[in-house]
């Protein structure tokens, strides 16, 4: 495919990010591969599978493209789009199993919230292997005896992935905005367009700046911490945009009642979508609207035998292992985003999810429902074994 | 205000579903599935593809038949227990959680009808054909292929108005229930080509909705 071509579906799709856009399923061969080739599965979101194809390019593989519904394999693995059902869909349908000798498949880690590797294993015999979060990552992999290191698991924000963000959410709120506008008040409509553009390449690309402040250590009082600073964020993000309409209203000696109040008002909004839950629109942070907020997850030390598929699927690098005893230790749950890949991968149900209260989730529980845990926002009451 | 916040709607999926579907189809749905299970009698052996909360299911196990109900998604097969058993059904339906794909542990000739509510047009086009493949081998010679389904109407107008008018209409009952469907291409061509002969096709006013039972040869 012509760079041209990879190009402007890059623009389009990256603006209308928030739409899923599906492409054919089925399998592709890459290069040319052979019957010990390594097979690898995506999602059919249009966009992941040019970004796949380009970055395998000189490699010989069978790439599966799975059913994810036209959204990418996170998003939809989180929301139940995405599952061990589609995944067994495209081993025993796309004839892969006369193609190779071997029954390995390697899925994108980022999935691991969504698909259970047991249940791919019961009902095919493939073995799951957990790919790298970045498929750029993909040769270095192979190279290191298809091995991850701690950094290709690891999920990241970089200024190219704020930028998307920025021009995702600047795109669709230029449309809404105009679109009331228009109606409203004709000539507000371009200042508004730059504005909420404006807007959107402040806070995105300025993310690592207050990172630390939304994501605080405090282990002991993490959860209180958390909504204090994110308040204390969003103040002062509505305080400097507020400003912001002030000076530049002295700056161009408009300064009216009329016109302080209508681009307060606008501005104000415009901050409050943009960065009202900023975290939802990171992969490092949580949604604010999200019960999980109040959650942690747990260990139970006496179900855990060490085998580290925690640390593996966690794309926030918030385990360590203690080798020596066998056990997995969430060292860092400020880091946690509750994708719920750890609790949902481990073969000996020792993680869950407990609230302030006591209220636990099983393992069971999360599998079914998923991340979001289906709209149920009260906790099922299950005894927890004591420890 | 966010992606999660929309995935919230996506994952009370479920719970909303049937209120969501009722909208969608404007009740028309009822009596179309009504009409199919008119076909199934006593004592048959059944197999309900993609049962979701139970719409067919149900009725079936209602007039006696031994239903096997298969979803890949726990959710709706949740809704669709609870129901089961409100109605005193259970003991004639077996839910499964398998997908279409694992259709090939069901024995030959082990079915006298196979029915599907809503389900194909979700199915990848690889698993339609295996689907429709494995529903031939697994029908009892002259069982019954049961499908009740949304399709692109084949006239023009009706396409472009449908393409305009519903998808403003989707997405907003996508927005209050979380729930929508999708338009089959091309499936009585499909059904027929795999050796079957339709007993009954029908399409209703608007031509969006098909209603379909075809025969084993």
């Amino acid at each position: 495919m012509s760079i041209l071509k990879y190009g402007l579906f890059y623009i389009l799709e990256t603006l209308f990010r928030f739409l899923p856009v599906p492409q054919k399923t089925g399998l592709i061969k890459i290069g040319s591969p052979d019957k010990n080739s390594p097979v690898l599965l995506t999602g059919n979101y249009h966009l992941t599978v040019l970004k796949v194809k380009r970055a395998l390019r000189g490699q010989n593989v069978f790439l599966l493209v799975a059913n994810s519904h036209g959204i990418n394999v996170w998003c939809a693995a989180a929301g139940g789009h995405f599952t061990h059902h589609d995944v067994i869909s495209a081993i025993k349908l796309s004839g892969i199993e006369q193609l190779v000798d071997h029954r390995t498949v390697i899925l994108p880690q980022l999935a691991a919230c969504g698909i259970e590797a047991r249940v791919i294993d019961q009902r095919t015999g493939w073995k799951v292997k957990w790919g790298p979060v970045d498929i750029r990552d993909f040769t270095a992999y192979v190279e290191n005896g298809q091995k991850k290191t701690v950094a290709m698991s690891i999920v990241r924000f970089p200024l190219r992935g704020r930028l998307e963000m920025a021009i995702a959410w600047a795109f669709w709120m230029s449309v809404v905005f105009s679109l009331v506008l228009l109606i409203v008040k004709k000539e507000a409509v371009v200042p508004a367009i730059v504005m909420v553009w404006l807007l959107a390449f402040i806070i995105f690309p300025a993310f690592p700046l207050y990172l630390p402040l939304l994501r605080p250590k405090r282990q002991d009082k993490l959860l209180e911490m958390r909504r204090i600073s994110r308040r204390i964020f969003l103040g002062s993000f509505l305080l400097l945009v507020l400003t912001g309409v002030f000076l530049y209203s002295l700056w161009t000696s408009h300064l009216s009642l009329d016109f302080l109040l209508f681009w307060g008002i606008a501005s104000a909004i415009a901050a409050l979508i943009l960065a009202g839950d900023l975290g939802g629109s990171t992969p490092l942070l949580i949604s604010e609207f999200r019960e999980e907020l109040n959650f942690r997850v747990e260990v139970d030390e006496k179900k855990c035998r060490g085998d580290g598929i925690c640390g593996i699927v966690c794309p926030l690098d918030c385990f360590t292992l203690d080798k020596q005893k066998r056990l997995a230790i969430l060292e860092r749950p400020d880091k946690c985003v509750f994708c719920g890949a750890c609790v949902v991968q481990c073969q000996f149900d020792a993680l869950s999810y407990m609230d302030k209260k006591g209220g636990r989730f099983s393992p069971d529980f999360i599998r079914k429902h998923k991340v979001g845990l289906s709209g149920k926002r009260k906790p099922r009451k299950e005894a927890f074994p004591k420890l | 205000m966010s992606t999660l916040l929309l995935m919230k709607l996506f994952e009370t999926t479920p719970s909303r579903y049937d209120k969501g579907i009722r909208l969608l189809t404007g009740g028309q749905l009822d009596d179309l599935y009504d009409r199919l299970i008119a076909q199934v009698k006593e004592g048959d052996r059944v197999l309900d593809i993609g049962c979701g909360t139970g719409a067919l299911t149900l009725r079936a196990a209602k007039k006696g038949a031994h239903v096997k109900a298969i979803d890949i998604n726990p959710g709706m097969l949740d809704v669709a227990r609870s129901k089961a058993e409100a109605a005193h059904l259970s003991q004639n339906i077996n839910f499964e959680e398998m997908g279409v794909a694992e259709l090939g542990r069901e024995e030959d000739r082990s079915y006298d009808a196979v029915m599907s509510g809503l389900c194909l047009s979700e199915l990848t086009e690889e698993e339609l054909n295996f689907a429709v493949k494995e529903v031939v081998r697994i029908l009892k010679p002259g069982g019954l292929f049961l499908v009740a389904d949304e399709v692109r109407p084949s006239s023009f107008f009706r396409r472009l108005f449908q393409g305009i008018f519903r998808s403003l209409f989707k997405l907003f009952v996508f927005l209050v229930s979380g729930t929508t469907t999708r338009a089959l291409k091309n499936v009585l061509k499909k059904i027929e080509g795999a050796g079957f002969e339709i007993v009954s096709y029908g399409l209703n006013k608007s031509q969006n909705l098909l209603s379909l039972a075809a025969r084993k040869k």
